[in-house]
């Protein structure tokens, strides 16, 4: 995430705590794809993880007075997304996949997905396949790190622990995804 | 963390390119949302950002609410204005939070405002009144319905009572200076020395020029008298039925119109009154418990 997109939303969340429309019309055009493929990340079902963002961007609306435009409202958005997928995993019967199952249907999905062996991706593939067999918290910070491209304080707010916890999961991760890498490596020929 | 744990920086960049590697794989198996999606799933909404209310702020507009309405509470308490009220049969005297002394005549009222003193000294008067106002830095000012009496520090009567046939406001000054001004479009003040009575009649702009009157006889009803200068029997049965609480009653209308000039001293009782009068005006009266009946 450029500085550019941190301070257009800057600028939204000033303008909708002022009950701007059409700021909140703007930033959930520009957020609300993004947001789908985070809760899908926990939900896997595309209607459910819609459903959960566009309550989740109601709910935003209604506490709008209480923005707080110094503070970052994407981790805010994440944080309720987050909450709201888990909620949902949580109350729903199990024949959703449970948080913890979700690195093998990723594996499944990804090993029978034609676009990523047509494409010669192999080594971002096998990167993937790393990350999703991740413990549970490790995989949630890297990912919020690298692909949200969220600093670690914004992730201590959305995960709801502290920078420091943060900082050991993504270090960790780091750690194990590059031992799987350096073995990866010494089995090419 | 352990030493040899950390990552080199050559790591750090392979890692890197791996996570962009990984972003675009992850792209090809993630959902995928259109802009037209977006939109879609925007209208869907949409309607609910209208009627969602900002709950987080209902607070505070109920706690300003509740304050406002407090202070409107308070701002009626402080805009209703002190009211006493004389029943017929008796005088009541009012001491005013700046010392002034009203003594009440018999079916008065007096009202004034809860910031009496406070920035101004002025009291609304129907019926009669003694004041004996203490001197201070603020001008002392009696409203009536049709003039304005103002003082600095003084003693002084006015009598208005609106019921009456041609309504006038008339001042008589014991001592110090006042000044009479008619509430008429084109007013004109007069300024009263001790010992004078001026009146305004009605809607007229101009009081009339002040005259000498007996003091005993301008403030008789003070000592329980009553004093009466060429004054229509109307005027004079209405004083008697308020001073001694009783009613008047007479078939022949036509003689309410008869002036007569009396006085009489000292607290003499409804009935020894009417004997008096009527024995001036050569009438004659009945008594049925505190009715009395007017014939000629």
């Amino acid at each position: 995430m450029g500085l550019d997109e941190k301070q257009e939303i800057e600028q939204w969340a000033r303008r909708i705590k002022a009950s701007d429309e059409d700021a909140f019309s703007e930033l959930f055009h520009r957020l609300y794809p993004r947001m789908v493929k985070f809760s899908w990340r926990y939900t896997r079902t595309k209607t459910t993880a819609k459903d959960i963002v566009q309550e989740s961007f109601v709910k935003l609306w209604e506490v709008r007075s209480t923005i707080d435009p110094q503070k970052s409202l994407l981790a805010y958005l994440f944080q309720i997304v987050r909450n709201r997928s888990l909620n949902h995993l949580r109350d729903t019967p199990s024949d959703q996949p449970s948080i913890d199952d979700i690195s093998e249907e990723v594996l499944k999905s990804e090993l029978s997905s034609p676009e990523i062996t047509s494409e010669n991706n192999e080594a971002g593939k096998k990167m993937l396949r790393w990350i999703e067999a991740l413990p549970g918290r490790q995989r949630e910070a890297i990912r919020l790190s690298r692909f949200e491209g969220l600093d670690h304080e914004e992730i201590a707010y959305v995960m709801d622990i502290s920078p420091r916890t943060v900082n050991n999961h993504i270090v960790s991760a780091l750690n194990t995804l590059r031992d799987e890498w350096n073995t990866y490596k010494s089995e090419q020929p | 963390m352990n030493e040899k744990n950390k990552l080199t920086t050559q790591e750090k960049e392979e890692l890197d390119t791996l996570f962009e590697k990984a972003k675009k794989a992850g792209r090809k198996q993630s959902v995928h949302v259109s802009d037209g999606e977006a939109e879609n799933d925007y209208q869907k909404i949409k309607p609910r950002l209208k009627q969602a209310k900002d709950t987080s702020f209902s607070y505070r507009k109920y706690a300003a609410a509740a304050i406002l309405l407090l202070g409107l509470i308070a701002l009626a308490f402080a805009l209703t204005p002190n009211r006493v009220n004389v029943p017929n049969g008796t005088t009541q005297a009012v001491h005013l939070a700046d010392g002034t002394t009203v003594t009440l005549n018999s079916g008065s009222s007096l009202s004034y405002p809860r910031w009496f003193n406070i920035w101004e000294r002025t009291v609304s008067l129907e019926g009669e009144a003694f004041f004996e106002v203490t001197k201070s830095g603020q001008p002392f000012t009696v409203e009536t319905e049709n003039a304005r009496i103002t003082v600095m520090g003084t003693a002084f009567n006015v009598r208005t009572w609106s019921a009456e046939a041609n309504h006038k406001t008339s001042v008589f000054l014991k001592e110090g200076k006042v000044s009479l001004t008619s509430k008429a479009k084109q007013r004109k003040t007069t300024i009263l020395k001790p010992g004078e009575m001026s009146s305004v009649y009605g809607n007229k702009a101009v009081p009339t020029q002040p005259k000498q009157v007996d003091s005993s006889k301008a403030t008789a009803w003070m000592q329980n008298g009553l004093a009466f200068d060429n004054q229509p029997l109307s005027e004079i049965f209405a004083e008697i039925s308020r001073r001694y609480d009783v009613e008047i009653r007479t078939d022949n209308q036509r003689l309410l119109d008869e002036t007569l000039t009396i006085y009489i001293s000292g607290m003499k009782g409804a009935e020894q009154t009417l004997a008096d009068i009527c024995k001036v005006k050569n009438l004659e009266y009945a008594k049925n418990d505190d009715i009395f009946t007017i014939s000629r």
